[in-house]
């Protein structure tokens, strides 16, 4: 019985290939989206979910706020992890800590090439012990117990010995402090949001920072991760928390501090804090990846449904003839049933073809790569499996009953197809596919939008031809002033000055005494000399930085300082000013700008900073946050070393190989044993909006496939539509109608499916947008053109395939038209 | 004027590969007034030339004039407005669209003339009136006897008062009663000055006509004039 089936199955498929083919490569496209998609979510679900004691995990991380101003750290200070523990022994079993300098990159040397290595840590010995991180050479117990001890990547023992045994290689971190390689990394793919290259011993810090420094309160720079003797003590310890602030930290700022833990597996999807770690996901992204899968399955057995029933009807004669020789209406559903899961898995078959061919070019949200570790994961293949026949099933079950539900009386009596009455039900489902797809076209021009609108937004700074050098962690911050001096000599570069962190992108906060504050932490930007001028930022009362080391010639140039202020100004800006912008001057209480110059700004107990300048408020983070208050200040010539870590160089947009050229040439000449990094700020800015660039491709691509989808389906029924008229349209043709009014005629209906869907689309599309447009501080206006290219692309499409349909009925004789059925 | 000419007219239809000639070189010419009736066996393509007459379908070689004009060049466009204007059809199997009442069955032709609505209730009333069909201008095809189908599709052929009236078999799913009944319409029809040009099985019928083309095999045998008709 079933081979019957199978063979009459087949014999049907290739009798209308036209059709069998739209059905199959519908689904299979559809079900190729959604198993792309699932992968996405897999993977961005997938991170620190191979830790043994992941569920007893915890990060503890601390918020400073005072009046809206301060910081949100993933990183706490140095006693934190050793002081809970002692505190809490009953509920705490291990604890470790990461530390980093928070440096953008670490200096290392081997014999005589010093690279930049930005995935650097210090970490306490029970690194390995808390997470899961095999080694592939090396003793795990003891490669970090001794100090100057460091265990590697794979990737990292390549590059630095090449094929020779790293263990007990001997490499230099910054110019002095020797460390032995001790074991290497098993590299493994599973996603994490911790991403190293190298575990140095934290040990070895002890002979490096001072002991006042690691047993104070206040600095905050190490990622401090505790173990569980059980998850349900977090909220016992949480509650200890507001205690224990007020029994360590400093009394300036105790009543400011928050401590707070957060579930190791929650920190890819669900942390967004300054210092992170690493990049996070966004959990957004993750539920927008459900519904889109899931839409895209609608749309895709709606597909099959509909031309199922398309096919149904050509077949109508065969049901009737079928049934008057005896078959009953099960065996028919049977038939038809083992019809449409026979095509689902052809169709799946298709679908695997195309996520392995796509399958390499599949990257996460941060735009790394998709792991093997989660594509061959066998549930996936199961969960795609059950999805294709299920839709299968599913959507075989309504063209099975409606085709088998055929009255072969009614029928027999006037023409076969009058007896078939075009279900309501069946446009409904068209009006829901073009919901969805003009839905995602929708979010597809916004997301767009709204990125570009981002990476060109006015920042308040010049982000162009301005070249970004990485000098932090490294000797080579102390030759800033002969780089910098080197690099003016070249007409090529206009303007060069220092940051500690790299502008627009990150902030670090200091602290300072104000006129209204004792101490508090306020975004800070250390700079170097020439800092305004270099990123044309506008004074809006006061003057700028002045070094007074030059003279008056230097500034000429500069309209923000007078010759009276050169005159008139006798101690060092170094450790006498700073500069804030205009939201600080309202954060402050002040009503004008000038009413805030030479006010008190100091930091520590002794400063002496006065306000010499206010600025126009500009982004110094992503677009993701509101502007805020901060404050602009000199690097001190004594701590320089510490906060500088960046050179920041104008070039002349005309002639930018040439100066890239002069920086190569000038660091080959000043600092020959380091290798150089740089890159351009505006490109380092555009990774601000990595996620949203990801989502907007991710976006496009699936409203392609959606629209493809749909549209395959729309053919099927268009098609329907307008053979179940052809009579009709041979009749009308008799009376006298013209091709273009019958061309009207047949696509009234369709044309109003395609209307209704957009004016179901547009408010549904314009209340899904607002809500997603008002998680940015700074967002684009809704505005109704978007919802009309939108629309104009889905008529453009129908309008062609009814076209395709109806004017090869429309050109047809009137009695071609009539007898051909 | 001569309504209708023809000019070694033949149709020749391929269906799985297979000819069939359904008409071969045919001549006729048929003279505005005349009442014209086209007989032969079954499958000796009356209904084809019929079609081709009638500008429904297109000749495989050969030319029909229409009012004088030679239609083979014609666009699509112009003789759809021929149709429109100058043609009524009656159908063997009655043709009406299921969808519409038959009101609006029979207004649709004054739909595809343009004509005003007020003009075209009108006229359909005087049409329905003529036909005894008004009462039933509500109800839909399915819902009629084959009588007042016939009667339905003869009032949408002549409603917008064609030059010609063509009608294939028009009595061929009637009884005796009905079919009389259609006949004597047709003949008034023609006494009012339009053109008629029939397929009919019966001799009987045939007699109400002033002409009887006999077709044998896709060729025309005679084209005698009817003697008892005057
Ligand atoms: N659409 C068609 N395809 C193929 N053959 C056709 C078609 N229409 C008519 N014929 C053939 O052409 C011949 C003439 O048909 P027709 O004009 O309908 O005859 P009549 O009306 O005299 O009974 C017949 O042999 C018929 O089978
Ligand atoms: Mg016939």
């Amino acid at each position: 019985m079933f081979r019957s089936y199978l063979l009459i199955t087949a014999r049907n498929l290739l009798k209308h290939k036209l059709y069998s083919l739209i059905n199959i490569l519908g689904l299979a496209f559809g079900i190729a989206s959604s198993t792309v998609l699932f992968l996405l979510i897999k993977h961005e679900t997938s991170y620190d979910q191979f830790h043994p004691f992941k569920d007893r995990i915890f990060r503890v991380v601390e918020t400073i706020d005072q009046h809206g101003v301060g910081e949100h750290s993933a990183s706490v200070p140095f006693p934190t992890a050793s002081t809970l523990q002692k505190d809490y022994p009953k509920w705490i079993e291990k604890s470790v800590r990461l530390f980093n300098y928070q440096m953008p990159s670490l200096s290392i040397s081997y014999q005589n090439k010093t690279y930049n290595e930005s995935k650097f840590f210090f970490a306490d010995s029970t690194f390995l012990e808390v997470f899961n991180f095999p080694l592939a050479q090396g003793d795990a117990e003891f490669a970090l117990s001794k100090p100057h001890t460091v265990i590697i990547s794979e990737i990292i023992a390549k590059k630095y010995f090449g094929k020779e045994n790293p263990l007990g290689k001997k490499i230099i971190f910054w110019n002095r402090i020797p460390l032995i390689v001790t074991g290497v990394f098993e590299t493994t793919n599973k996603p994490s949001h911790l991403q190293f290259d190298f575990i140095a011993s934290f040990s070895t810090l002890e002979s490096t920072i001072p002991e006042p420094i690691m047993n104070r309160w206040v600095w905050n720079p190490c990622w401090t991760y505790i173990v569980l003797r059980d998850k349900s003590f977090a909220s016992e310890l949480e509650a200890q928390f507001p205690t224990f602030v007020q029994k360590y930290f400093e009394d300036k700022m105790k009543d400011n501090v928050t401590l707070s833990l957060q579930a190791l597996t929650d920190i890819h999807l669900k942390s967004n804090l300054d210092y992170e770690i690493s990049p996070n996901g966004d959990i957004k992204y993750v539920y927008i990846f459900w519904v889109t899968a899931i839409l895209i399955l609608v749309i895709a057995s709606i597909n099959f449904m509909n031309l199922s029933n398309a096919r149904a009807f050509l077949r109508a004669r065969e049901v009737v003839v079928r049934k008057m020789i005896g078959a009953d209406k099960e065996e028919l559903i049977k038939q038809f049933l083992v019809e449409s899961v026979l095509m689902s898995a052809v169709a799946l078959v298709f679908a695997f073809i195309v996520v392995e061919l796509a399958s390499p070019h599949l990257s996460d949200l941060s735009g790394s790569p998709i792991s093997n570790y989660i594509k061959n994961d066998w549930n996936i293949i199961k969960y795609v499996l059950f999805t294709g026949l299920f839709i299968g099933l599913l959507s075989g079950i309504y063209p099975a009953i409606y085709l088998a539900s055929f009255d072969p009386t009614k029928m027999y009596r006037g023409s076969v197809l009058s007896g078939i009455t075009e279900p309501r039900f069946r446009s409904v489902l068209v009006v829901v596919q073009f919901v969805i797809a003009i839905l995602m076209l929708v979010s597809t021009f916004v997301s767009i939008r709204q990125l570009n609108y981002m990476k060109n937004a006015k920042l308040g700074f010049d982000k162009d031809y301005v070249l970004i050098v990485s000098i932090g962690g490294s000797s080579s911050v102390l030759l800033y002033d002969d780089i910098k001096r080197n690099l003016l000599q070249h007409p090529s570069i206009l303007s060069v000055t220092s940051t500690e962190e790299v502008l627009g992108n990150n902030y670090q906060t200091h602290e300072y005494r104000t006129s209204i504050n004792k101490a508090a932490y306020y975004p800070t930007i250390t700079v170097a000399h020439d800092f305004l001028q270099t990123f044309n930022i506008e004074i809006v009362a006061g003057r700028d930085f002045i070094d007074k080391t030059k003279l008056l010639e230097s500034y000429q140039n500069n309209s923000y300082i007078r010759e009276e202020d050169f005159l008139t100004y006798f101690e060092d800006d170094e450790e006498n000013a700073v500069i804030i912008n205009e939201s600080m001057v309202k954060y402050l209480g002040y009503v004008t700008p000038q009413d805030a110059i030479g006010q008190e700004f100091r930091s520590g107990e002794e400063g002496a900073e006065k306000i010499i300048g206010v600025v126009k408020d500009f982004h110094i983070a992503s677009l993701h946050t509101p502007l805020q208050p901060f404050v602009i200040d000199l690097a001190d010539r004594r701590t320089q070393r510490l906060h500088l870590k960046y050179v920041a160089i104008k070039i002349d947009k005309n002639r930018s190989e040439e100066a890239i050229v002069t920086l190569q040439n000038v660091w080959k000449k000043v600092n020959p044993n380091h290798a150089l990094d740089y890159f351009f700020l505006e490109d380092k800015l555009n990774k601000l909006y990595m996620k949203e660039q990801k989502w907007s491709e991710i976006s496009l691509q699936f409203s392609v496939a959606a629209i493809f989808i749909a549209c395959m389906g729309f053919f099927g029924l268009a098609s329907f539509i307008v053979e179940k008229q052809r009579k009709d349209v041979g009749i009308r043709r008799a009376i006298g109608a013209t091709t273009l009014e019958i061309v009207f005629f047949l696509s009234q209906k369709l044309i109003r499916l395609v209307f209704v869907s957009i004016l179901v689309a547009a408010p549904l599309g314009f209340i899904l947008m607002h809500i997603w447009l008002s998680s940015f501080p700074y967002r684009i206006q809704l505005t109704p053109d978007i919802f009309a290219y939108s629309g104009s692309i889905i008529v453009f499409i129908t309008v062609f395939i009814i076209g395709f349909h109806t004017f090869k009925i429309a050109l047809q004789t009137p009695v071609e038209a009539i007898k051909s059925l | 004027m001569k309504i209708i000419k023809t000019v070694n007219v033949e149709k020749i239809y391929t269906s799985f590969d297979v000819d069939t000639v359904a008409l071969n070189k045919v001549n006729l010419e048929i003279e505005q007034g005349e009442f014209v009736s086209i007989m032969g066996p079954s499958g000796c393509g009356k209904s084809t030339l019929l079609n081709l007459i009638s500008l429904m379908d297109l000749p495989t070689r050969g030319e029909v004039f229409f009012m004088e004009q030679s239609t083979s060049k014609m666009s699509d466009r112009k003789r759809a407005e021929f149709r429109r204007k100058y043609i009524g059809f009656v159908f063997q199997n009655f043709n009406l669209i299921e969808e519409l009442s038959v009101y609006e069955n029979i207004e649709l032709p004054l739909v595809y003339l343009r004509m005003p609505p007020s003009e075209r209730a009108q006229r359909v009333r005087a049409v329905m009136e003529r036909l005894d069909v008004a009462h039933k201008q509500r109800f839909f095809p399915m819902q009629l006897s084959g009588g007042h189908q016939q009667r339905v599709a003869v009032a949408r052929a002549i409603v917008a008062s064609p030059l010609v009236l063509f009608a294939d078999e028009p009595t061929g799913n009637l009884d005796s009663k009905h079919g009389q009944e259609v006949m004597e319409i047709l003949s008034e029809l023609n006494e009012a000055g339009t053109t008629v040009v029939m397929v009919t099985h019966s001799t009987a019928n045939a007699e109400f006509a002033n002409r009887i083309i006999q077709l044998f095999d896709g060729h025309i045998v005679t084209g005698k004039v009817n003697q008892y008709s005057f």
